[in-house]
């Protein structure tokens, strides 16, 4: 993080020092002129700049006399009298929870869920100055408070959760809550920062049981992979039974059309061979009788067999 | 005349430098007078006192303090080891107990180590482990804990040693290494059910898929082929009442003509007909026209 700079004339005040002492023994008038350039030089030495990406805090003998000076040129009266500071305040920093806790003895990053698992999580909290004078007065240690709240909530929100929630969908959540609290514990310390958003940069379960963590996973998607297939199946078969189904009908369909198209057909022809026949009933059961037998018989073969003289037929040995 | 004149001015801005002080936004100042502190502090600004060596200036930072303490274990009510890492806040109130008890900020963190340990140890073993971690809703209370062990440190710190600790939290919690080891087994067994529970339920839903959809592909076949018996059968019962309606117009006529047609489908040229000599139709060609007139 980019330190507060002060801003000092004391090298052209002792620049000046120096030159009177060398003048020492020449004429009143020539001291007279030089204390008065001396007193000239001094009062010039308020002269500052701030430039785009700070705001100034000026403090006269010790107290706030100015919280928020705009980029720009601009005067103050020399030291000992005021004194200004330039905050970097308008740039977006980005603070890494990757290292266990800020100065603490362990660079482990794990923590504990509520389920009682262990869980590795790196978290980036993004923040700016929000009051440069609250940012300059109230500590020297930004980075270690922010980190404390960012990392304070982060437990907070860890111990209530299941490692399968962090794992999946909490990170949303995690997110979420760790900005809204760290601001929270942050705004208590009154160090004048704002916290732009908090990102879970990783999460990982512990080196010893990732492979067990990916046998989970692999085992979610062989019983999505399983019930697709099935559904696959479902969706062969159904239709193809669908099909077959309308097959079965139209074909009973036919049946119908059939049985009743040739019932039709065959009344007809009754009825009209009928109305032929009612006209000259013995004759045309003669002709009916022996056009059919001349169909017949051409193409069978006939024994033609005569009574004998007794009366009983002879024996035909057919083979 | 002109040189008293000068060193008056010397003299008066010298006794300015000795007696007149500042005290900045981030402090506090305390007086003493030939070392014995003066009542009053001093807020920002410009102050006078007398000229040193009589009075001094003793300045005290009101700055806001980061204290972390290394990470400790703890047993929790229902004898578990918990390792908890926290950090606390404070900063000066009162300068002078400050001064005489701790001096500087490195006395009052020991002071404060000693403080926070004790006062968290105290309340861990208070509370069962599940006020620490717990999917239940409702029962993890981490920030009661910390809220008492900040408000005793806060206490009896301000009363001994003139801190006013603003906040503790805790910020990590860990197993104790020597535990590590069975909390690493017993996640592997918890792992290794879920993903066998995941097995056998991605199992159980892909047969119920398809006995669902084997039931649903009978029962469409089935019923089609009931509408399709319910067809024929109407078809059947329209093509009986045709011919009946027809044949029952001349039954006798019907039986002669559906007859004749039979023997055309019955006799085909495999068929051998005997025919004796005195049927009808060979009456003529064995008996002469005389047998007509029988």
């Amino acid at each position: 993080m980019p330190k507060p700079e002060e801003i000092t004339s004391r090298g052209l005040w002792r620049l000046l020092d120096r030159g009177i002492l060398s003048l020492r023994g020449r004429g009143r008038l020539v001291v007279g002129a030089l204390a008065a350039l001396y007193g000239l030089a001094w009062l010039a030495g308020g002269v500052y700049a701030v430039d785009t990406q700070t705001t100034g805090v000026v403090r006269r003998f010790g107290r706030l006399a100015d919280d928020a000076v705009p980029p720009g040129l601009h005067y103050r009266l020399p030291d000992p009298i005021d004194r200004v500071t330039l905050v970097p305040s308008a740039g977006v920093r980005r603070l890494e929870l990757r290292s266990g806790p800020p100065g603490g003895a362990t660079s482990d990053s794990s923590y504990v869920t509520g389920d009682e698992n262990l869980i590795e999580v790196a978290l980036a909290v993004q923040y700016k100055v929000r009051e440069p004078a609250a940012y300059v007065f109230s500590t020297d240690a930004h980075e270690g408070l922010l980190a404390g709240a960012a990392q304070a909530a982060l437990t907070e929100v860890l111990a209530t959760m299941s490692v399968d929630d962090v794992l999946t969908v909490g990170k949303a959540r995690i997110e979420r809550y760790v900005h809204e609290r760290a601001q929270r514990i942050v705004d208590a310390y009154g160090i004048g920062l704002l916290i732009l958003g908090a990102t879970v940069t990783s999460v990982d379960p512990p080196k010893e049981v990732g492979f067990d963590f990916k046998a989970v996973s692999d085992a979610k998607a062989e019983a999505r992979r399983m019930v697709s297939e099935a559904e696959a199946k479902r969706n062969d078969i159904i239709p193809k039974a669908r099909g077959q189904a309308d097959k079965i009908v139209s074909d009973a369909e036919a049946y119908r059309t059939e049985r009743v198209e040739r019932a039709g057909g065959d009344a007809e022809r009754f009825v009209s061979i009928l109305e032929e026949y009612r006209k000259a009933r013995a004759t045309t059961e003669t002709r009916l009788y022996l056009e059919t037998l001349e169909k017949i018989l051409p193409r069978v073969k006939k024994y033609v067999l005569s009574k004998s003289e007794d009366g009983k037929s002879p024996k035909v040995n057919l083979r | 005349m002109r040189w008293t004149v000068v060193i008056a001015a010397a003299l008066a801005l010298l006794l300015a430098r000795l007696s007149l002080y500042t005290v900045d936004e981030t402090e506090t100042a305390l007086v003493t007078r030939f070392g014995r502190p003066l009542p009053g502090e001093k807020g920002p600004g410009l102050h006078a006192k007398l000229p040193s060596p009589i009075d001094r200036v003793a300045r005290f930072t009101k700055k806001t303090m980061f204290f972390d303490p290394p990470q400790s274990e703890y047993l929790t009510e229902d004898k578990k080891n918990i390792v908890i890492d926290g950090f606390a806040t404070w900063r000066i109130a009162e300068p002078l107990l400050f001064l005489r008890t701790v001096r500087n900020v490195e006395g009052a963190e020991a002071r404060l180590l000693d403080l926070v340990s004790s006062e968290l140890g105290a309340h861990v073993g208070s509370y069962p482990l599940s006020a620490f971690i717990s999917t239940a809703e409702g029962e993890v209370k981490l920030a009661e804990i910390a809220g008492n062990v900040a408000r005793n440190v806060a206490e009896r710190s301000r009363r001994e040693y003139g801190l006013e600790v603003t906040d503790f939290r805790m910020n990590r919690f860990t197993f104790p290494p020597q535990n590590t080891r069975s909390v690493i087994n017993r996640m592997k067994a918890e792992r290794e059910r879920i993903a066998r529970q995941y097995r056998s339920e991605g199992e159980e839903e892909a047969l119920k898929i398809e006995a669902a959809a084997e039931q649903e592909r009978r029962a469409i076949l089935a019923k089609a082929e009931g509408e399709a018996s319910r067809i024929r059968g109407d078809g059947d019962a329209q093509a009986i009442k045709i011919y009946s309606d027809a044949y029952s117009r001349d039954p006798d006529f019907y039986k002669l003509l559906r007859t004749l047609e039979s023997y055309e489908k019955i006799i085909d040229g495999k068929t051998t007909i005997i025919l004796p000599a005195d049927a009808e139709i060979m009456k003529l060609l064995t008996r002469g026209l005389e047998s007509r007139e029988k």
